[in-house]
């Protein structure tokens, strides 16, 4: 049964890769191989195939991507506006539970 | 290092995995995605792995089972036609299964005297009535329930954007242009 997404879904499902191919195309317009790279480079996670059309689907199917025309087989895509707020927010929340994890470890541990 | 051409045709090879629908709309990418990743890695097993089970989860969600289809708009007729394939196997065997209890009870004179038989066989003739109706409801409820989730959501959708809206917060329209949030 389809529900059709609301603005409460966020970066849907698996928000963690959804962040990724986000912060990627937050550079710019990027086909599937470059992203797939680009995402690597930056965070050395690298995407399967299978995982990262699975979240191209879905991305665009909420709006936070588009799928620009291409006239050969590399079909880029880039971030919209929903996209950027959403990605925006959600490195709010991973900044806070940054900020919170590292004051807590700061108390009760000590690394040598 | 793998040819170009060994690369494509592995590459379509994989593609098959997936629907004609999913085909249709990611297909010519998706190959020139696999050129590409074959090219540089030829024998990834963690790759080919990856793609089984997510086009495994693609034809699912395209038999409406679980996820959303890629196309929407036929997504509440998948999810009957679905349901009522299911529902029909199943009244099938039950139906087979039944009959040939009863056949069996009725041409065997010994045990069509038994009073716990007959108590018994009439419990199975209730459970499979009851099983078959339980799944006619349930078939109903998804082809209901398609029709008034798509209704709730688009009422949820309009109510939390103009709940956004009134926070102050960039509106839909401002923000699927892109005038939300401006790239330097």
């Amino acid at each position: 049964v389809a529900i059709v997404p609301t603005q409460s879904d966020g970066l849907g499902k698996n928000p963690g890769v959804s962040a990724l191919i986000l912060t990627s195309l937050a550079g710019g317009e990027k086909h599937g191989y470059a992203l797939v790279k680009d995402v690597a480079d930056f965070s050395a996670v690298e995407l399967q195939p299978g995982t990262l059309y699975e979240a191209l689907a879905r991305l665009e199917r909420l709006g936070l991507i588009e799928a620009l025309p291409s006239d050969d087989r590399r079909r880029p895509y880039r971030l919209t506006g929903a996209g950027a707020t959403a990605l925006s927010e959600h490195l709010a929340t991973q900044r806070r539970v940054v900020k919170v994890g590292q004051s807590r470890l700061s108390q009760g541990w000590s690394f040598s | 290092m793998m040819s170009v051409r060994g690369a494509s045709a592995r590459a379509r090879r994989l593609l098959k995995l997936y629907p004609p629908t999913w085909r249709e709309r990611y297909g010519d990418e998706f190959v020139d995605f696999m050129e590409q990743s074959i090219a540089s890695d030829p024998h990834n097993a963690k790759r080919t792995a990856n793609i089984i089970y997510k086009s495994g989860k693609v034809r699912l969600s395209e038999l409406g089972i679980v996820g959303p289809t890629l196309n929407e708009s036929r997504a509440s007729k998948v999810a009957l036609g679905t349901a009522t394939f299911l529902a029909s196997i199943f009244a099938v065997f039950a139906l087979f299964y039944w009959s040939s209890a009863m056949i069996s009870w009725n041409s065997n004179p010994e045990v069509a005297t038994g009073v716990a038989v007959s108590i018994w066989m009439g419990a199975v003739t209730v459970s499979t009535i009851l099983l078959s109706f339980t799944l006619l409801a349930f078939a109903s409820a998804i082809g209901i329930c398609s029709y008034s989730c798509r209704w709730y959501s688009s009422l949820w959708w309009r109510l939390s954007t103009r709940r956004i809206s009134t926070r102050g917060g960039p509106s839909r329209a401002a923000e699927s242009s892109g005038r939300g949030l401006a790239r330097s």
